[in-house]
Parts: structure tokens; C-alpha cells; sequence
């Protein structure tokens, strides 16, 4: 009883001839390159992302992580709070625990 | 991407899916087929590392946690021994042990690199030293600084100590010292990356796993009937492409932008197929639906239920009520007061950028089905916005003077991409990174009962008949099968995280099979992924999606409410509801 009509566009799959396909490729890889080396570098400096730009490599941290296993700070963050929660804040609790019932 | 593993139809061909099931299926069609696979690397996974935990690992644990028990009854603040103690179970992992270190070198990507692309891919041992010799003299001071820090935190906890922890001032002298001290500690471990650089060619590496993963995939092909040969032939190309991805990723530019490999996969899968177009013998290799249900199988297993519960109550609530709540009410909007043209466009861009960007949009896209330029748009989107708010939110959050505990929940529910909350976390301050961290981990967790959710809602709702009921064997039949794996995988690995003592399954779960071996694969597959669909893409179909500006719109639209209610939901969570806990972050 559930049909479900997709329609499907036309992919990309061109069957391109001469050189002009190789021309647009080339000036495709010449606009990343121009970007990787000189508009995204120039851009830092007046985007304001210089100094985010400065911690991210001191820090050693992938920007593009996609997933917190991807990157170990997220680990880091976790321990931390992790044996915080067990020691540190329990031992609290037993001790206002104590307190109170000393009272 | 509905049947974006068939061969190119004819412009306005129509695809009818039948709900029907064959027994067949459970080899012939990908979405188990997916699942199977999955399985294969998560088993491998556990067979390498279960067995091969850290040398006297527990006995190691119950020392450090001893020490970390009786320094908490001790001292009202966390002693050098406390730190030290934690430290040293840090480093406790099964990524650390041989075996390990050589998985991760054959899975590894390309490394990162400045000017010359060949630096990710190949490191002479002279340019390793030179390199060493550079940070040499850095790496010095750091150390003769951390020297001198420990030695200050000593003498001031053994004054704090001298009073039984009973003079307030001492304690907080103490305190300031040790913090002082473990800032160094950072410093001289930052310094000492810079003078541990190794010779190393990932060439051959690369080309080892590209024959590994051809012929697993291979396999899988064969299995569901299609040409082995033709897939490998075209597959070389495929990988070929992703490799390129990895290193435009890595290049430092790039990556102070948050450009990830799924955006350079797509657009240089893209500048090939608009240009000179993709090359016949490819085809066969261009599956992305295969290399992303796989992908996804495995992303499962890094869904760990229990991670969840151990980091922190207030973050539960920002990004479990919150993230939801935008969610559904973006969807709404779109559908209601946009006009939205595609519900699957729609729902998407909602996912990317309610939940956690990419890996959300991922998960999503193949739940609902959505076509392949839908998920390039929601990408392309998302990432923009990502670069755009790591910048901007940090730098409001120093001009009003938010709390960085406020401010790291606030971004972490918000920003996008998880390694972009990172950077604008340690941005503000190590309190704003942790905060911002357990904020989106949490946040991370939540794409699996997305996931779900959007399957059953697709099937059960969205794809039926309006006024037809549908039964559940149609639900089962239209159901992406793929999202069992995925919410199995999720399961299974919460369980045995759940059996294990939370510093064992960290150790060899989270730093063993996950981080040392699946999540690397996992990487791997979407890449391949990404790649497929940038060589299946038509820039023209691309832009009509985008047409009227609509997806624009409504990511503005739902992130603008997103910022706004994640901020009241931190402030009132970690400010009214639970200020002990966020006292002592």
C-alpha cells in the first residue's frame, strides 16, 4: 500500500570532451590552492581568527573533528570530571553527610 | 540518497520502493549487508584488545584510585598526589601498548602540513631532528619551569598541610600554586611534542589499507551480486580522492578554519565530475550509501550510554531538553511557516544543526532517506556557520564577561562541529573547554535516539499514505534496517562498557577498540563516502536545492532559537538548579 515516488535528478556523470573540461578542473584546483595559500591566511588576520587560530595549534586541536572520539581533549574533560565526581565531590558529601549527623 | 548506488537514471526517471522482503536481502542489500560489516570490524576490534589489556592494569587503577581516595579525605582541594595520581591513570591505555601504535600507523590519515603536501604524507629523519633542534631550546625552559613550579606547589600544599588544611589562606596559596604547576606541566608537554618528531612515510601505509578496503568491499560487492573487479578497479580512484581530502583537511589553514575532510571529499569528488566528469571504470566504486551505513554500524559503537550518565547532570539537561526541543520546533518551522520544498532537506539541516553537525547530518540523511545534494547543502551550511560561531561566540563571551562555565555550556549546545567546540572552548579557558566538551559529548551521544526516531517517523508517517494506516510488517519493511545495526552496535558497546570498572573500559574500550581501531575505519568509510557523493553530484541539481535561499533561512532561523534557549537552559541549570556542582568546576 506505500509507494513512494522518488524522482531522480540527473548526476553527474558528464561525458565531457577537449580541453575545456581540463581548463575548468585546473582553475578549480588553482582557487583551492590560491585559498589554502594566500586568501585563507590573509583572512585570518582580519577575520578576528588569529588568536582561536593560535590555540587551536598550541593546543594541537583538530577544528574539524567530527565526533568526540575524534579528539582527545573530549577524554581529557571527561577524566577530569569523571575522578572529580568520584573523589573529590563524594568525599564532599561524606563529610556534610558526617556533619550533620553529628548534629 | 535514495539508490545513489545505481547507475545514473534518465532526468525524471521515477524509483518506486515496494514495501516487500525477500530473505535474500539479508546479503543482497546493503543496509544489512552494512550491518554485517560493521559487525566484522567491531568484533575484530574486541578480539585484538579485550584480550590485550595495559600490563597490570586493575592493580595500576586501584593504586592510583587509593591515592586519589585518601588525598580527597586529606586536603579540602586536590593535592599534588591527587594530580599526579590522575595523571597517571591517564595514561593508562591500550593505545599506548605496541601492538596498538602499529594499527593505528597502517589506519592513519595523512598528517598535518603548512606549505609542501608532501610533509602529511612523508618525514625524512633529518627533517625530523632539525625540527627536534628547533623546539629544543623551548622545551628546556618549559622543563626547568615545571621544575621550579613543583617545587613551589610542594613547599605551599606542605604549609597548607602544617595546619591540617585549617587556614584558608594557605589553602588558597596552595591551590594557586599547584594550578600554576599543572599549567607548566601543559606547557612542557606541548613543548616536548615539538621535540618528539619522528621520521616516519605514510605511503606505504596508504597503500596497504586501499588494497585492505578494496577487497573487504569487494567482498561485500560480490556478495550482493555485483562485479568484484569492476568495484576494486574504480575504488583505487575512490580512495584516491579521500586521501586528497584528508590532506586539504590537514593543512594548517585549513584546519584553523574547521574545513573537514567531508568538505574537501565533496567538493574535489564535485570539481571532477562537473569538469571532465567521472571516468566510467569509477562507477562501479562510487556507492556512498554502502560506505556510509557501514560508517554509521561502526559510529554506533562510540555511543556510549554510560559515558553520558558519568559526566555531569547540568549538561544532561542543556543538551537532552534542549536539543529536541529546537530540533522538532525547526522541522516545524520549515515545514510550516517556510514552505519547506523537501521535508528530507528539511529535517536534515534540522539535525546538523540542532545536534552535532556532520556526524548528526550523516546519521539523519540515511534515516530519512534524504538525496545526496540535500546532505551536501546541510554540510556546506554547517560548516560555514561552524567557522563562523567558533570565532564569534568566544569573542562575545569575553566582551560581556559571561561566566566561562556558562559560556562553555552555551557553545557546546550550539556550535556545530565537535572539534570546533573544542577550539573555542580552550579558547576561553580550560573551565569553558571542560564545560563545552561534556556539553557536546553528551549532545553527540543523542545522535543515535535521533536517528531512530527520524526512521520510525519516516516510515510510520512521512512516507505513508495520508489517511492510510500502516501496518507495522510495512514499517518493518520500509524501516532502514542499517539504524538497527547502528542502535545494536550502540547497545552492545554500553554493555560491555556498563560490565567493566569505568577506568577499565576507558582503557581498552574508549582508548582501545574505539579510538585505536574502529573510529579510524569509521573515518575512512565516510571519507569514501563523501568522495562518492561529490563524483555523483551535478552542481546545477546542487543549486536548485538552495533555490529561494530557503535552507538559509531556516538554519538562521533554528540556530538563532537554539542560542537562545540553550543559554537560559545553562544559565538555569548551572546557575539555579545546580550551582555546587558548577562552584567546583
Amino acid at each position: 500500500m506505500v509507494e513512494v515516488k522518488r524522482t531522480e535528478y540527473p548526476s553527474a556523470y558528464s561525458k565531457a570532451r577537449g580541453i575545456k573540461p581540463w581548463l575548468k578542473l585546473a582553475a578549480g584546483v588553482g582557487v583551492i590552492l590560491l585559498y589554502m595559500y594566500w586568501a585563507g591566511p590573509i583572512l585570518l588576520k582580519f577575520s578576528g581568527l588569529e588568536g582561536l587560530a593560535q590555540t587551536i595549534e598550541v593546543e594541537n586541536i583538530r577544528a574539524t573533528a567530527i565526533y568526540y572520539t575524534d579528539l582527545d581533549h573530549f577524554a581529557r574533560a571527561e577524566a577530569a570530571l569523571r575522578d572529580h565526581m568520584a573523589f573529590m565531590t563524594l568525599n564532599a558529601l561524606n563529610k556534610a553527610a558526617g556533619k550533620e549527623t553529628k548534629r | 540518497m535514495p539508490n545513489s548506488n545505481q547507475q545514473p537514471t534518465e532526468k525524471k526517471a521515477v524509483v518506486i520502493d515496494r514495501g516487500k522482503g525477500q530473505f535474500s536481502d539479508l546479503w543482497k542489500k546493503e543496509d544489512y549487508l552494512a550491518i554485517w560489516l560493521g559487525f566484522i570490524i567491531l568484533i575484530v576490534g574486541l578480539l585484538i584488545f579485550i584480550p590485550r589489556p595495559p600490563a597490570d592494569m586493575e592493580k595500576n587503577f586501584e593504586r592510583f584510585n587509593a591515592v586519589m581516595k585518601a588525598e580527597a579525605g586529606r586536603a579540602p582541594f586536590k593535592t599534588i598526589a591527587w594530580h599526579e595520581a590522575s595523571a597517571a591513570k591517564r595514561k593508562i591505555r591500550a593505545t599506548n601498548e605496541g601492538y596498538a601504535k602499529k594499527i593505528q600507523s597502517f589506519l592513519a590519515a595523512p598528517s598535518k602540513w603548512k606549505n609542501n603536501p608532501i610533509e602529511s604524507l612523508y618525514q625524512s629523519k633529518a627533517a625530523a631532528d632539525a625540527l627536534n633542534a628547533k623546539g629544543k631550546e623551548a622545551h628546556d625552559k618549559a622543563r626547568a619551569a615545571l621544575a621550579d613550579a613543583l617545587a613551589a606547589a610542594r613547599a605551599a600544599e606542605q604549609a597548607a598541610a602544617a595546619t591540617e588544611f585549617k587556614d584558608g589562606g594557605l589553602n588558597e596559596t596552595a591551590q594557586s600554586a599547584i594550578a600554576a604547576w599543572l599549567k607548566a606541566g601543559e606547557n612542557e608537554s606541548k613543548a616536548k611534542a615539538k621535540v618528539s618528531n619522528k621520521a616516519f612515510n605514510r605511503i606505504g601505509y596508504l597503500v596497504g589499507l586501499s588494497i585492505v578496503l578494496a577487497v573487504f568491499f569487494g567482498v561485500g560487492t560480490a556478495v550482493m551480486g555485483r562485479p568484484f573487479g569492476a568495484f576494486v578497479k574504480g575504488f583505487f580512484f575512490v580512495f584516491f580522492l579521500a586521501v586528497l581530502a584528508y590532506m586539504a583537511e590537514t593543512q594548517q589553514t585549513v584546519n584553523y578554519y574547521g574545513f573537514g575532510f567531508p568538505l574537501w571529499a565533496i567538493i574535489f569528488g564535485m570539481l571532477i565530475s562537473n569538469t571532465i566528469g567521472t571516468p566510467e571504470w569509477v562507477k562501479p566504486a562510487v556507492q556512498t550509501e554502502y560506505y556510509i551505513k557501514t560508517g554509521l554500524v561502526i559510529l554506533g559503537a562510540e555511543i556510549l550510554f554510560g559515558k553520558m550518565l558519568a559526566i555531569g547532570i547540568p549538561g544532561i539537561f542543556v543538551a537532552w531538553v534542549v536539543t529536541p526541543i529546537v530540533l522538532i520546533s525547526t522541522y516545524w518551522f520549515g515545514q510550516r511557516v517556510l514552505n519547506f520544498p523537501s521535508k528530507t532537506l528539511n529535517i536534515t539541516i534540522s539535525a546538523d544543526m540542532s545536534v552535532c553537525g556532520v556526524s548528526a547530518a550523516i546519521a539523519t540523511a540515511a534515516a530519512c532517506r534524504a538525496k545526496k545534494e540535500e546532505l551536501t547543502l546541510a554540510i556546506g551550511l554547517s560548516m560555514v556557520f561552524t567557522a563562523i560561531m567558533m570565532v564569534a561566540m568566544p569573542a562575545f563571551i569575553k566582551l560581556v564577561g559571561m561566566d566561562h562555565v556558562l559560556g562553555g555550556a552555551w557553545m557546546g549546545g550550539t556550535i556545530d562541529s565537535t572539534g570546533a567546540v573544542a577550539a573555542a572552548g580552550a579558547f576561553l579557558s580550560d573551565r569553558a573547554l571542560y564545560v563545552a566538551a561534556t556539553v557536546k559529548m553528551i549532545q553527540n551521544i543523542l545522535i543515535g535516539v535521533i536517528a531512530f526516531g527520524v526512521a520510525v517517523y519516516w516510515v510510520a508517517r512521512v512516507e505513508a499514505v495520508a489517511g492510510q494506516a500502516v501496518s507495522r510488517m510495512e514499517i518493518w519493511y520500509r524501516f532502514p534496517k542499517f539504524v538497527l545495526g547502528f542502535i545494536a552496535a550502540s547497545i552492545i558497546f554500553s554493555l560491555i562498557d556498563g560490565g567493566m570498572s569505568k577506568d577499565a573500559g576507558t582503557a581498552v574500550l574508549d582508548h582501545g577498540v574505539l579510538r585505536g581501531f574502529t573510529r579510524l575505519l569509521r573515518e575512512w568509510f565516510f571519507a569514501l563516502a563523501f568522495t562518492s557523493i561529490g563524483l555523483a553530484t551535478n552542481f546545477r541539481e546542487l543549486a536548485k536545492y538552495f533555490k529561494g535561499g530557503k535552507p538559509l533561512i531556516l538554519y538562521v532561523c533554528g540556530q538563532s532559537f537554539n542560542l537562545i534557549l540553550t543559554l537560559l537552559m545553562a544559565y538555569i541549570m548551572f546557575f539555579i538548579v545546580f550551582p555546587g556542582i558548577t562552584a567546583k568546576i
